[in-house]
């Protein structure tokens, strides 16, 4: 029958009036429901622990919120302990409610459902973007003489980081692939090759995800031979930079202004003071073990 | 409402009890958390944002800054209490539960960071090289294992100086028990794992007599050539006493903790450990049952 009238219909909630005893939502429930309790009191059992009362509803008080409103599973079964009087408001009540609703409440509950809804999905969720370079950076921590487990070792890696296992899984076989993990005869347990390289890789894997040049993979010839001249000086070489300069023409190596910023961007030398350069064995080092494995940082190793 | 590109429209923390939705424009929020760090998000035509301000009186949860001109629908406290009025009390019991579970699930993340991320700073500090390590670096490592802020992290580091464990400097913190530090992570992995209380968690009467045989070792004990330090038997026994009021140390006491070979019997009735290990695991078990509390307040 043609009404005229444009408001959606309400289906207004049901009220009961139950017996202590009666159970009034349970698991098993196919229609999910909002129970207020109007009068009374109802308890919480839990199935899974055999029914152990876990907390009481008092008057005022509403459960199955959860269930209804986001299809969240329904724990607890609710019995009443004494005569008690609920109100059910089921899906089809709930929605004709909603309906009703002026467009921006609306808006504001679904926000407010879906905040919840990401809080509680992030604090399941893992806690690194990239199991890979996460990873690398756990296994850098181990030395090479250390035989690791290595079912454990992807266990421990996945309690720390909530990484899922066939993620870490994956992210060890890269490690393996890339020879930066060797697995011994057996199978079972590996070691790291070296532990530097790892700290590398996972510095380059940061460098490509922030899109930015990986200064290692930048270095011109010169800068290479620079590199590897450097190399083979004593680490704690220290003296100011036009003996540097000269010492680097001595050694055929012809560098100039721009290169020598550049190697200090670089971090090849430590500015002391008076102006003094100490050549950082350990960057120098980097850059250069960073070279010697460029296949296996680019995943292009056989 | 119409906001010119460059201005705020709120301030975190403002009261403004407003909601809001984009009709036009481009708006951008910033959001400053201690435990979190900086988040930004973008709101654009059709976005909402304001909720809890509207519905739970809450401060704004982000400064709203508009970067082009925008035209905002506004929607405050007033036009929600007069809606109200027209709807089902139950309507208002729902909206009070929605807004609690979200304080909730917001309190729960705030713990499970801190929690969750606390062994994998142990896991860091107890295998750095340097005694010292900057923070800055440090928060480098600990955010390959996690997204805690560095105020987080250094919430966790001020819980471990509690401890005695580091000590934090202006920009660095310096690793004061690297031993304790291990067996500590290696005590939260073994629960973790392979879901059991770790061995080296002890019962109180094994605490009392290994506390008993330091005592006994710092009046009496002698020096072994293999660094571990021993005690007398009778000692040992008379020592026992003392610290577990009377009680007296039979062999079957001592079961668990030979088991163990925390202690070694000798020869001439004696008994001999390692002390420095037996120091750090009487400390682990004085602040194991104190952890929870601590990283759950995070104080």
């Amino acid at each position: 029958m043609i009404t005229g009238n444009s408001q959606p219909r309400l289906i207004p909630p049901t009220r009961l009036r139950v017996k202590a005893g009666f159970v009034v939502s349970s698991p098993q429930d196919e229609d999910k429901k909002i129970i207020l309790l109007n009068e009374g009191e109802l308890v919480a059992l839990d199935p899974k622990a055999n029914n152990k009362d876990v907390f009481k509803i008092h008057p005022g008080n509403l459960v199955g919120v959860g269930a209804l409103l986001e299809r969240e599973p329904v724990r607890y079964i609710f019995q009443a302990t004494t005569d008690s009087t609920i109100t059910i408001i089921n899906d089809e009540c709930m929605e004709s409610e909603l309906k009703a609703l002026p467009v921006w409440l609306l808006a504001a509950i679904k926000a407010i459902s879906a905040k919840t809804r990401r809080i509680n999905e992030s604090i399941r969720a893992a806690k690194t973007e990239n199991p890979l370079e996460s990873l690398a950076s756990f296994c850098k921590f181990y030395s090479k003489d250390e035989i690791l487990q290595k079912q454990l070792l992807l266990q421990e890696f996945s309690w720390l980081t909530k990484t899922p296992f066939p993620a870490a899984n994956e992210a060890l076989k890269t490690l393996i692939r890339r020879k930066m993990l060797i697995p011994q005869a057996n199978g079972s347990t590996l070691t790291v090759s070296d532990p530097r390289l790892l700290e590398i890789f996972a510095d380059y894997l940061k460098t490509q995800e922030l899109e930015l040049p990986w200064l290692p993979f930048k270095l011109t010839l010169q800068q290479k031979r620079c590199l590897v001249w450097l190399s083979t000086l004593e680490p704690d070489t220290t003296i100011d930079g036009s003996a540097w300069m000269n010492l680097f023409k001595e050694h055929n190596l012809e560098v100039g202004v721009t290169d020598w910023l550049q190697m200090q961007q670089f971090e090849w030398f430590n500015e002391r003071e008076n102006h003094l350069f100490a050549l950082n064995f350990d960057k120098v080092n980097y850059y250069l073990l960073a070279l010697q494995y460029e296949p296996n940082l680019k995943g292009t190793v056989k | 409402m119409i906001l010119r590109e460059g201005e705020n429209l709120c301030l975190q923390g403002d009261l403004t009890h407003s909601f809001y939705i984009v009709k036009s424009g481009a708006l951008t929020a910033t959001s400053k958390d201690e435990q979190n760090g900086t988040q930004v998000q973008n709101f654009g035509p059709g976005s909402t944002f304001g909720e809890l301000s509207l519905i739970a009186g809450e401060p704004m949860e982000y400064t709203v800054r508009a970067e082009d001109d925008c035209e905002i629908e506004v929607i405050p406290q007033s036009a929600l209490h007069n809606t109200m009025k027209e709807q089902p009390i139950w309507l208002k019991s729902i909206l009070a539960f929605l807004t609690q579970r979200n304080h909730i699930a917001q309190e729960n993340k705030r713990k499970s960071d801190l929690i969750t991320t606390f062994p994998s700073l142990l896991f860091v500090l107890s295998r750095v090289p340097a005694k010292d390590i900057s923070l800055v670096a440090l928060q480098d490592e600990i955010a390959q294992f996690s997204k805690l802020s560095a105020l987080g992290t250094y919430k966790l580091l001020i819980i471990l100086q509690d401890f005695k464990l580091v000590r934090l400097q202006s920009e660095s913190v310096s690793v004061e028990n690297k031993p304790l530090i291990k067996i500590l992570y290696e005590t939260l992995r073994h629960r973790a794992i392979y879901k059991s209380t770790s061995p080296n968690i002890l019962s109180l009467t094994d605490q009392a007599i290994l506390t008993a045989f330091v005592k006994a070792a710092c009046d009496k004990g002698e020096l072994q050539s293999d660094g571990l330090v021993a005690v007398n038997s009778s000692d040992l026994i008379e020592q026992t006493k003392r610290t577990m009021h009377g009680m007296s140390l039979t062999p079957r006491n001592l079961e668990t903790l030979l088991q163990k070979q925390l202690l070694k019997e000798l020869p001439k009735e004696k008994y001999c450990a390692n002390f420095d290990r037996l120091l750090n695991l009487l400390e682990l078990n004085r602040i194991y049952p104190l952890l929870d509390k601590k990283l759950i307040t995070g104080q």
